[in-house]
Parts: C-alpha cells; sequence; structure tokens
C-alpha cells in the first residue's frame, strides 16, 4: 500500500507538473493501446468497472494496524484488469480519493506513478512465474509482495527526486524515514497478499477464463 | 507428485516472505511508534505538526475510519456501484 501522504505544496510546481505530465504520458499510452485493434475486450472492461469499486472502497479504510495503514488493492488491479486498463483505474482512484479529501490533487500524478508500478509490477511476476507456481494463491500473493514492494521504492525515489519544501532534514535523514514507513507499509502487504491470493483462488476456480488460466 | 511439490514450493516462498515482511514492519513499528498515516509522513519529512494540516478524523467503528469526507466517500461508492450494474449489464462478464 504506498501512497504517498503529503499535503498540496509539499512539493515544487516544477515537481508536481513533471510527475503530472509522466502519468498522463502513461494515460495517454494506455488510451492508444486500448484503441488499437483487436484490444476491445468487454468483459475486461467490466472487471475494470469492478475492481475500480472496489479497490476505492478499502481505498479510504483506515486499517487500525502499526498505526493506521490502508490497503490498495493495486496488485489485484494488475492481475485481474492487465496494465493497460490498470492504468486507468489507478487514475480514476486517485482522482476520487483526492476529490473526497485523501490526498493532495497536487500529487495525484505522483501517486499515479506509484500505483501504476505496482500493477504492472503485479501483473509481470503474476504472469512471469506462472510454469514456476501455478498455485494461484501462491502466485497472487507473491506478485502483491513484489508490486508493493516496487510501489514503495517508486514512492521513496519521487519525494526523494522532488524533495519537500520548506523541511530542513537533509535527504538521509528523509530517506531514513522513509525506509521505516516502507517496512511499515510492506507489514500491510501481507494482509494484501492474503486477499490477494484468496481471491485469485477463488476467481480461478470459478472463472478461470477470467485469468487466463484456461490453457496450462 | 510433482504438481503438489510445486503448489508447497510456491507456499513456502509466500510463508518466508510473509515472515521477513513483518518481522520487518515490527521491527518499524517498534522503532517509530504508534503513529497515524499522516504523522507517520510528516516525522518522515520532518514536516512540523504546526505546518501540517489538521484533518478531524473521528474514531470510526473499532478504529477502522474512512479518510476523507464520508459523505463524499459513500456518494462516490454509490456512484461506482451503480455504474458497476451498468458496465455488466451492458458489457456481461
Amino acid at each position: 500500500m504506498a501512497h504517498i501522504h503529503l499535503e498540496d505544496g509539499s512539493f515544487t510546481l516544477v515537481w508536481v507538473l513533471i510527475w503530472w505530465i509522466i502519468a498522463l504520458a502513461c494515460i495517454g499510452a494506455a488510451l492508444w493501446f486500448l484503441r488499437s485493434p483487436g484490444r476491445n475486450n468487454q468483459k475486461l472492461i467490466t472487471i475494470a468497472a469492478f475492481i475500480t469499486a472496489a479497490a476505492f472502497a478499502v481505498f479510504q479504510i483506515n486499517i487500525p494496524l502499526f498505526g493506521g495503514v490502508h490497503l490498495n488493492l493495486t496488485p489485484l488491479i494488475g492481475i485481474l484488469a492487465g496494465p493497460v486498463l490498470g492504468t486507468l483505474v489507478v487514475l480514476v482512484i486517485n482522482i476520487l480519493s483526492a476529490a473526497i479529501g485523501h490526498g493532495g490533487w497536487g500529487l495525484v500524478g505522483a501517486n499515479v506513478l506509484v500505483n501504476l508500478s505496482e500493477v504492472i509490477v503485479a501483473y509481470i511476476i503474476f504472469r512471469g512465474i506462472r510454469r514456476l507456481i501455478p498455485d494461484l494463491f501462491s502466485r497472487a500473493g507473491i506478485a502483491t509482495f513484489a508490486g508493493l514492494f516496487c510501489g514503495n521504492l517508486m514512492m521513496v525515489a519521487i519525494i526523494l527526486i522532488s524533495g519537500i519544501q520548506g523541511v530542513t532534514q537533509s535527504s538521509s535523514q528523509i530517506l531514513a524515514g522513509l525506509t521505516l514507513i516502507m517496512a511499515v507499509n510492506m507489514g500491510v502487504a501481507v494482509i494484501e497478499a492474503l486477499i490477494t491470493g484468496l481471491v485469485v483462488r477463488y476467481i480461478g476456480k470459478i472463472r478461470p477464463d477470467i485469468l487466463g488460466e484456461n490453457h496450462p | 507428485m510433482k504438481d503438489v511439490l510445486q503448489e508447497k514450493k510456491g507456499l513456502i516462498i509466500f510463508c518466508l516472505i510473509a515472515l521477513i515482511v513483518l518481522i520487518s514492519a515490527f521491527a518499524a513499528y517498534a522503532a517509530t511508534g504508534p503513529m497515524g498515516i499522516e504523522e507517520r509522513f510528516n516525522a518522515a519529512a520532518g514536516i512540523t505538526p504546526g505546518e501540517a494540516e489538521e484533518e478531524e478524523e473521528d474514531g470510526g467503528l473499532a478504529g477502522f475510519a474512512v479518510e476523507g469526507n464520508m459523505m463524499l466517500y459513500m456518494l462516490v461508492l454509490a456512484v461506482l456501484a451503480a455504474l458497476c450494474i451498468a458496465a455488466y449489464r451492458h458489457y456481461h462478464l
């Protein structure tokens, strides 16, 4: 569950714009892929709608664990909707989250990139280790850990690259603090991995076609 | 037999990762102490409490609270649920 929980104004306007532009470039690429011939999978649109609603619902719930954390379900988005539709799903979730007051508007671009890295890595790992680990629960769980770890790395990198306005801490001090946040976040990844693993295993039992697991 | 071994291999890797991650998380939590998400970020970034906007948060139910505006959360969730029903009826699954 990586998400930059800083207020608007923490990053300079230049960095806010840079992260927004990179995020918009990713979204543009996703839209281009979706409009290309042969990629119009209508079932995936329904899956994306459901996973958007589910992820938005859990994204806003503060869980009283390690002082307060929340789940993302971004690896599940990657596994079920794929990285192309997943890009649009994380954009919608981040915009809606900012709209209800969870996270700053200026950080939506950066947070989309953080969540997008989770979606892409989880998707790649889930598909990539299929032969090595056929069991859906374990594979989805490992993909979730990998995705969330990369999301946390991305979060730390974005904050360190951007810098935070008006603070006196050095980069190494900020890195030390963010490393602790990363470790706490990864603790919650265990819950997220269990949920993702159980959901994927259930879907694999009743509708393996959704996971593309028809042909081993 | 091979499939059973492979399934166990996956579970062993999963459990090992979970164990390492949980030990690290508890160690980090012991170092930082009980803090909310925003507090932990502010402490890491060096933002003093006075600089950060104070957010009014209710206690929620057994510690589970909604981040952001509760009414807007319910409204957005209702709209998303309606869109899911529409997508399911139009595109099926």
